[in-house]
C-alpha cells in the first residue's frame, strides 16, 4: 500500500477538510445555544402577537433567581385594630404598601391617627391608612427619634437624645412634660401570617413579564455576567460559522472541482 | 437610618432656623381641601402625597418644606416666600444618582424674586441644566407650589 504524504492535498489534511472540521466543531459547540437564541428571538419578534408583556410569571424559584425576595423579615407594630409594618424601606398598612420611609421604630394609635415614628421623621396615617402628613426634623423636637409611646394622658410622646417630649393631636408643638408618668412605649409584634403573606406579595409585585424573562434569556442576562459573555461568544461563533461556510462554498469547493 | 443613599445638604430644621433666625414662628398647617387639592394637582401633575402641609409664617413671609420626585426619588426642598415672591429655594436632601447639580446656587438663585402668574406659572423661565432635566422640572413645580400655598395662606388666591 502506498503511504500517503502527510500534507497530501488530496487527503484529510487539505484546507477544505480542515476548514470543514473546524466548521463542524464550532457548530457543535454553539448549536444548543443557537437554538435557544433562535427560539427566543422568534418569540420576541412576535411579542405583541403572543402578548408577552402582559403574561406574568410568579414562580417562586424564578422570583428568587431575580432577587425579588426580601433579605429580612417585616417588622410590625399593632396600632388599634390595624397592623403597621416595615420592610426594606417600605411602610405597609395591614399588608398594603403605603410609602417609603426609614426603619420604623414604633407606632401608636390616637383617636384619629396612626403615628409612625422612624429615626428621623414621623408619618401620620389616617385610621384607614391614608397618608395625612410626613413630619420632618423641622417639625420634631429633635432630628433623631429613639422611641414613640403614649403617656398617661393618652398623648403621643417621643424619646430623643435630649429627653422625652409630648405633643397633642395636632402635632404642632412639642413640650417637655412636667411630672411625667410612665410612658407606654411602642414595641414590635410578631407579624401575623396573613399580613406577612400580603407584604411578600406586594414586595414581589405582579411577578415578571414573560417578555422580560425571554429577553433576558435571549441576551444571556438571565445567567448573570457570564451569560452575557457566552451570548457574545455565541454570536461571534455564528459569524465565524457563516464566514467559514461561505468561504468553503465560494472558494474551496470551486478549487476542489477544478483540481 | 436612610432607606436609600441620600445627600443631606441641610436639615429641614436648620433651614427653618436659618430662615427666621432666633424668632422661628410656631408651625401652622394648611389642609389640601378640594379646591386647593385641584390646583396643587394642576401644578404637580399628581396629588400631593399628604392631606396637609406644614408651614411657618412671620408677617408676609412663609417657609415650606416640600418634596417632589425628580426621576424616581423625592427631592426635599426648603422654600421661603416673601410678599408673594420666592426669597429662597434650597435643595435640602437629594436622593437621585444624577442631577445633583440643581443644589448649586448658580441654579437655585434663578428662583429668587420669582412670582406666580395668573396661569400658575413662574413669571420667568428657569434655565435648565443638561443631564438634570427631571430635577429641574421638579424644583420648578415646587417653586410654583410654594407660591400657590403662600397665596392661599394670605388669601391672595382668588379665582
Amino acid at each position: 500500500m502506498q503511504n500517503r504524504p502527510r500534507n497530501n492535498k488530496n487527503g484529510r489534511n487539505r484546507p477544505s477538510r480542515i476548514l470543514l472540521r473546524w466548521h463542524r466543531r464550532l457548530g457543535e459547540a454553539i448549536g444548543a445555544i443557537l437554538l435557544v437564541l433562535c427560539a427566543t428571538g422568534l418569540f420576541l419578534n412576535h411579542s405583541e402577537d403572543f402578548n408577552l408583556r402582559h403574561i406574568r410569571i410568579q414562580a417562586p424559584w424564578l422570583l428568587d433567581w431575580y432577587g425579588l425576595e426580601p433579605v429580612s423579615d417585616p417588622v410590625s407594630y399593632s396600632s388599634g385594630q390595624s397592623t403597621v409594618s416595615w420592610l426594606e424601606g417600605t411602610l405597609y398598612f395591614n399588608g398594603q404598601p403605603r410609602t417609603e420611609t426609614a426603619a420604623v421604630l414604633g407606632v401608636i394609635a390616637t383617636p384619629d391617627l396612626h403615628v409612625v415614628a422612624s429615626g428621623d421623621s414621623i408619618i401620620l396615617l389616617a385610621r384607614d391608612g391614608e397618608l395625612v402628613e410626613r413630619l420632618t426634623s423641622a417639625s420634631l423636637p429633635h432630628e433623631t427619634l429613639v422611641g414613640i409611646g403614649i403617656d398617661t394622658t393618652q398623648q403621643p410622646a417621643v424619646n430623643t437624645p435630649l429627653g422625652i417630649f409630648t405633643t397633642d393631636d395636632s402635632f404642632l408643638e412639642w413640650k417637655t412634660p412636667v411630672n411625667i408618668g410612665p410612658i407606654s412605649w411602642s414595641k414590635a409584634i410578631d407579624t401575623p401570617p396573613a399580613i406577612e403573606q400580603s407584604i411578600l406579595e406586594a414586595y414581589r409585585g405582579n411577578g415578571l413579564s414573560a417578555y422580560r424573562v425571554i429577553l433576558d434569556i435571549h441576551t444571556g442576562r438571565f445567567f448573570g455576567d457570564w451569560g452575557k459573555w457566552i451570548a457574545d461568544l455565541t454570536v461571534i461563533g455564528l459569524i465565524l460559522l457563516t464566514l467559514s461556510g461561505l468561504y468553503y462554498a465560494v472558494f474551496l469547493r470551486k478549487k476542489q472541482r477544478r483540481s | 437610618m436612610a432607606t436609600y443613599a441620600e445627600d443631606v445638604y441641610q436639615s429641614p430644621e436648620a433651614f427653618i432656623e436659618e430662615s427666621f433666625g432666633e424668632q422661628t414662628p410656631a408651625q401652622k398647617i394648611i389642609w389640601l381641601k378640594q379646591d386647593l387639592k385641584k390646583k396643587v394637582k394642576a401644578i404637580l401633575g399628581h396629588d400631593y402625597p399628604s392631606f396637609r402641609i406644614r408651614y411657618w409664617q412671620a408677617d408676609r413671609r412663609t417657609a415650606w418644606i416640600l418634596e417632589e420626585i425628580g426621576k424616581v426619588k423625592p427631592i426635599t426642598t426648603g422654600i421661603v416666600v416673601n410678599a408673594g415672591k420666592i426669597q429662597t429655594l434650597k435643595v435640602l436632601v437629594y436622593r437621585e444618582t444624577h442631577g445633583w447639580e440643581v443644589k448649586y446656587p448658580f441654579f437655585t438663585n434663578q428662583f429668587k424674586g420669582r412670582s406666580l402668574t395668573d396661569s400658575k406659572r413662574l413669571d420667568r423661565k428657569i434655565d435648565g441644566i443638561s443631564g438634570a432635566t427631571l430635577s429641574v422640572y421638579a424644583l420648578e413645580r415646587l417653586g410654583r407650589l410654594a407660591l400657590l400655598l403662600d397665596q392661599t395662606v394670605h388669601g391672595d388666591d382668588a379665582e
